[in-house]
């Protein structure tokens, strides 16, 4: 035992920043583009407060464009724009543009969801209050959500996660690189085993902080 | 004055009509306390989101002291809606905020001063009788203290109008007695107009000093409550009175 952590200890270690690093990074840009598009999608479907239900339809079909290409084509669909981004096409960094693409069209759909939750009628107040559409928005939607985006959050973590994986085997680093080189290239399963036991470990605790995270945010059950 | 002239709202399908409210039309006074009554699909609900300026009447007009509110647009529209309180049957509160946030909200739609807002919510729930509720979540609350948070609420921005769209009719007996009151002293105490679109008559009888009967979208009977409840002149009135032979 110990002698496999003096070999790889310090390979599974930093495998894990980078998946870490790959897996942070793309939540982060894809809450950034996706949040504002999850809010459109909602508010614009018929009924919503800024209803457009043509540009909704089209809207939708565009967000299902890109959520229905595979992960691993999309990567290689996207190259030429990770490498005007990100200068390289190899690598976590490379990674994380193709990573963030494939997630802000999911993120998109699960905050439609979360605001979807909503009770119409608490909408409805609100527009009787006099409140702008922004106001509706930013003080009444985005307010009485925040535990049912958080349990979307938590979600969204774990598939990307899944997904650095799949970058991991074309070349960008993290677990997913380390079992695939290892675990299938080499035969050394001992080392597999070990990034199996860390993605399981990781993938618990971002659970179990969001859940909390959750729980602690919902002011409805108290 | 608060008053409905001529109002019609039909809603076009692609291959339907209806025709929710047809020419109805009253006039209320200040300081009414003014009961809409009618079953289920008369057109009670249309009228509400009328008079709350969320839809627009096919024709008529609703006008506050003479101005007509019905056909505002954009910034007009938003400030009109300040003018009128509502009160809704589920008390449509935020469920994350507490309920001095909740009383705050309206207040804070436009530029507003902390100090003067918090000043206004401890009046608003000393009023309503829940100061001791301010930093409470609704969901701790009962249906009773909710709907007075909501009253709270759709009293804030000092409203002309407040109307109430079925605002007992999640409650128990003795609960809406006591939010009745409340609407009564209210009244009383403030001046302000009170509309109330219920079908529970035992509402209209226990605080409406006048009220209109609607059925299929048509006022068939208004006029002084005590009176409508002694003649009642329309058969749906009768109905309602259980006075039909």
């Amino acid at each position: 035992m110990a002698e496999f952590f003096a070999e790889y200890g310090s390979l599974l270690w930093e495998g894990t920043l980078e998946t870490l690093y790959m897996t942070f990074v793309p939540t982060l840009v894809a809450y950034l583009i996706g949040l504002p598009l999850g809010v459109l999608l909602t508010t614009t479907k018929s009924g919503g407060i800024m209803a457009a239900p043509r540009f909704n339809a089209v809207f939708g079909w565009f967000v299902n464009l890109f959520r229905s290409i595979p992960f691993m084509i999309l990567i290689f669909f996207v190259l030429p724009f990770t490498r005007l981004i990100a200068g390289t096409s190899i690598g976590a960094t490379a990674a994380n543009v193709p990573l963030s693409i494939a997630a802000a069209p999911f993120v998109a759909r699960m905050v439609e969801q979360s605001l979807e939750e909503i009770d119409a009628g608490v909408v409805e107040a609100a527009r009787c209050m006099g409140a702008t559409n922004w106001q509706i928005i930013t003080r009444v939607l985005l307010v009485e959500s925040v535990p049912s985006l958080l349990r979307g959050l938590s979600i969204t973590i774990i598939t990307i996660f899944g997904y650095t994986a799949v970058t991991g085997a074309v070349g960008a680093g993290g677990l997913g690189n380390i079992a695939f080189r290892f675990g299938y290239q080499r035969y050394q399963s001992d080392v597999m085993y070990a990034t199996i036991v860390l993605v399981v470990i990781l993938v618990c605790i971002i659970q179990s902080v969001c859940n909390l995270l959750a729980r602690k945010a919902d002011k409805r059950n108290r | 004055m608060f008053e409905i002239k001529h109002l019609s709202k039909i809603f076009t399908g692609s291959a339907s009509k209806v025709e929710a409210l047809r020419d109805v039309s009253t006039t209320i006074q200040d300081g009414d306390i003014f009961g809409i009554i009618g079953m289920s699909g008369a057109g009670k609900s249309t009228l509400l989101r009328c008079l709350c300026l969320l839809e627009k009447p096919t024709e008529g007009q609703i006008l506050l002291n003479g101005k007509d509110l019905a056909h505002l647009k954009g910034k007009e529209l938003l400030e009109a809606r300040r003018q009128m309180g509502v009160v809704f049957q589920g008390y449509n509160l935020l469920m994350q905020k507490t309920v001095a946030e909740n009383v705050a909200f309206p207040l804070k739609l436009t530029p507003y001063k902390k100090d003067e807002v918090e000043k206004r919510v401890a009046e608003l729930l000393e009023l309503v009788g829940l100061a001791d509720k301010a930093q409470s979540y609704p969901s701790q609350l009962s249906g009773g203290q909710k709907q007075r948070v909501a009253l709270a609420r759709a009293l804030a921005s000092n409203p002309q109008v407040l109307l109430c769209d079925e605002p007992t009719s999640a409650l128990d007996p003795l609960t809406t007695k006591s939010v009745l009151e409340l609407l009564q002293a209210i009244n009383k105490k403030l001046g302000v107009t009170v509309i109330i679109i219920t079908h529970e008559l035992a509402v209209v009888k226990a605080i409406c000093n006048r009220m209109v009967v609607i059925d299929g979208g048509r006022f068939v009977e208004q006029g002084d409550a005590a009176q409508i409840f002694e003649h009642p002149q329309s058969d749906v009135a009768r109905l309602l009175l259980g006075k039909e032979e």
